[in-house]
């Protein structure tokens, strides 16, 4: 049984404790943004904040996660309400498939709680460990920028 | 003794109750005495001096007549100049009674009253004086030449000599993280303070594009300026010493034909008195052993180039031996590792602690490569290493791995079997119960690459092959889990995700010392967490090592990222 916050509610969760936060997220919470792509740290597209740092949510083992807040996309916002990062991404249209974009954004929200008004080197710097294989990543640049401003 | 102030001179009077090692102790504890008579004595007379005086380590300074700056007036030194600790503690000519001739304590056996010393900070009567304004040159300023009318080098000649500098590393310390490739202004750290490197492009008036071949030699095996000046031995002339003139040659003609990088490198901010830069004429009498040695004939041809590039233009010693606190490299302790720049250079000797052993076939595809899938990536300041040997010539990096390898010794039979079943072994998932959060940690997170089911550069390295966990220092170990591996760009290389976000300095601590207890049969690590808050505080971009190296090609140096 592990117990944590997530977007800001109490969870409890009945896991063994090597089970990766992300497979928690998502079919025991039923959060989905994050995504599973590589299972080994390189992509990016399972960000979540644990204690407002970007961590892999599918390297995390649910035992290390234990009295911790994490943070999902979900909590920035919805679709019918969303967050100022999310209306920045909307505004510029910075996802074609979309799958990397709730890694990004986590990335990206963790940035600007540190950084509220960060140089371009330091938002390329921020979001090197995620990857986009489509290539919107001037777009992706121009909406953490905005959100920035916001 | 016929210097006179005016003749730029330093008066070290040394009342060494310590060994020669300890000077630079002394010396730091002499910045907070007041300048005495004795020293006020010592200047007027000018005599140019280092003296152990009322020594017991008199043997050691009866080696050293005249430690100072022998080369701006050769003449001014008397050949045969009694050691001032020599005659049983007879005072420098010139000097009042030292403190050692008055004090009858310092008279008697050192042990039990040194340390009584150290605690009562009155050790020495050190003094280090400027006997003039004049401190400038210590050897003659060489002629400096016309740029303009330097004639173009042969390319065969060129693409030697940046062969050689890609042995010789010498663009990772001088050039800046996001600088032209050999502009200097790299910082290098140490307990004196920081010394940033210099530019050694040919820019007229800020690199060495007036310095003659005959100076850049000179700076090569001496260690001076081209104004005569001495350069810190952060510059490590103590191994470049040995590179014959026909590679200086080479060296010379690569560096005159890379374009010239108008740069100015940040003052060195250094601690008195290392600060003044004649205390490296006492540094260079007791550490700087010059010029090249002669080939050992006994050696076959592999062995002894790969002895003259080891110890000579690669520096390997450098970072992989550990350093006194003047920052010289123990002779006793060759290889035995060494900390620079927050990165530990492990044991390349017979200590060394590779699981499976080191072979020379395994060094040399790791020192080209950057890998080895029985022992994994380089990086850090290693990381920069390998990069440069990816375009060295092949034979050259082949004879380093011989002539390390050789310095490791062949493992006992034992071990190389123990290694050998290492290898072949196929990693048990759920080993062990996930008892700790640590052993869980290690299931979910370092098991998704660490499980032997890829080989590197695709996979991590099995962790129980690691000389990461299995050798001396765990700052290496601990540097790759706070900050990751990231990838280098434009290259195909191993990566890892950082944990300095994802986990705290317990969290890291624990699963640092879970790792050695269960993967190694090594006993626990001390000093852990001080090495953890170091990893964090480091400059993480240290990791990153920039595409590229120092290729034939000069015109096209891509900046240090």
């Amino acid at each position: 049984m592990a117990s944590f916050e997530v977007n800001g509610k109490a969870a409890k969760v009945d896991a063994e404790p090597d089970t990766p936060l992300l497979y928690v997220l998502r079919e025991d919470l039923q959060l989905n943004a994050a995504k599973f792509g590589c299972g080994l740290g390189q992509c990016g597209a399972c960000t979540v904040l644990v204690d407002g740092e970007p961590v892999f949510s599918c390297l995390m083992p649910i035992a290390m996660v234990e009295g911790k807040k994490v943070t999902t996309l979900e909590g920035l916002g919805s679709a019918e309400n969303p967050g100022a990062l999310q209306r920045a991404f909307i505004e510029e249209q910075a996802a074609q498939c979309g799958y990397c974009i709730p890694g990004v954004m986590m990335r990206a929200a963790g940035l600007l709680k540190k950084t509220p008004n960060p140089s371009d080197a330091e938002i390329r710097d921020a979001l090197l460990p995620n990857l986009c294989r489509c290539g919107t990543h001037m777009r992706i640049l121009r909406a953490v920028r905005r959100a920035a401003k916001a | 003794m016929a210097l006179t102030p005016g003749d730029g001179v330093v008066v070290v009077v040394v009342d060494a109750l310590a060994p020669v090692d300890a000077v630079g102790e002394l010396g730091a504890v002499a910045c907070d005495h007041a300048v005495s008579d004795d020293v006020a004595k010592a200047t007027a007379s000018a005599s140019l001096r280092v003296g152990f005086i009322g020594s017991p380590f008199r043997a050691r300074a009866a080696k050293w007549p005249a430690l100072a700056c022998d080369c701006r007036a050769p003449a001014a030194f008397e050949p045969g100049l009694e050691p001032v600790g020599a005659g049983g503690g007879r005072p420098a000519a010139g000097l009042s009674a030292p403190e050692s001739a008055r004090n009858p304590i310092a008279r008697e056996p050192l042990r039990p009253k040194l340390l009584q010393y150290a605690v009562r900070r009155i050790p020495v009567v050190v003094a280090l004086v400027l006997a003039s304004a004049g401190i400038g040159g210590c050897a003659p300023a060489m002629a400096p030449i016309d740029p303009a009318a330097r004639s173009a080098y042969d390319p065969g000649l060129v693409a030697q000599g940046a062969a050689l500098a890609a042995l010789g590393n010498c663009r990772a310390c001088h050039t800046a993280r996001n600088g032209q490739a050999f502009a200097g202004g790299e910082p290098m750290h140490s307990r004196f303070g920081t010394i940033y490197s210099t530019n050694i492009t040919p820019d007229p008036e800020t690199g060495i594009g007036r310095w003659s071949e005959e100076a850049f030699r000179r700076a090569m095996r001496k260690g001076l300026r081209n104004d005569g000046d001495h350069l810190y031995p952060a510059f490590p002339y103590d191994h470049f010493t040995r590179v014959t003139d026909e590679d200086i040659h080479a060296l010379y003609a690569y560096f005159m034909s890379l374009p010239p990088v108008s740069s100015t490198p940040p003052h060195n901010a250094l601690a008195f008195p290392f600060n003044l830069r004649i205390g490296n004429a006492l540094w260079k009498r007791l550490y700087l052993h010059e010029g090249p040695r002669p080939p050992d004939p006994a050696k076959d041809a592999t062995l002894a180039r790969g002895e003259y590039l080891v110890e000579g233009l690669a520096h390997c010693g450098a970072c992989h031996t550990p350093r006194n606190f003047l920052q010289a490299e123990k002779r006793d302790r060759a290889y035995d590792g060494g900390d620079l720049e927050g990165w530990h250079g492990y044991a390349i000797n017979a200590k060394n602690a590779a699981p499976i052993p080191w072979e020379r076939e395994a060094l040399a595809s790791y020192l080209r490569n950057g890998y080895h899938p029985w022992h994994g990536a380089s990086r850090g300041t290693m990381g920069i290493v390998t990069r440069e040997l990816a375009n060295a010539p092949e034979a050259d990096v082949n004879a380093m791995a011989a002539y390390a390898a050789s310095l490791m010794g062949p493992a006992d039979p034992a071990r190389r079997s123990r290694g050998r079943a290492l290898a072949r072994t196929p990693l048990a998932r759920n080993a062990g119960a996930a008892s700790s959060a640590s052993a869980v940690l290690y299931e979910t997170a370092c098991l998704q690459c660490h499980d032997g089911s890829r080989e590197l550069p695709f996979g991590g390295v099995p962790l129980a092959y690691s000389l990461g966990l299995n050798g001396e220092s765990p700052r290496n170990l601990i540097n790759v889990i706070v900050h990751g591996l990231d990838p280098a760009p434009g290259d195909t290389s191993p990566m890892m995700p950082g944990y300095a976000g994802a986990l705290n300095d317990g969290e890291i601590e624990a699963l640092v010392q879970w790792l050695r207890e269960n993967l190694t049969d090594k006993p626990r690590w001390d000093g852990v967490a001080a090495l953890i808050r170091e990893s964090r505080a480091m400059n993480a971009d240290m990791l990153l090592f920039p595409p590229g190296g120092t290729g034939a090609d000069p015109a096209a140096q891509p900046a240090r990222n």
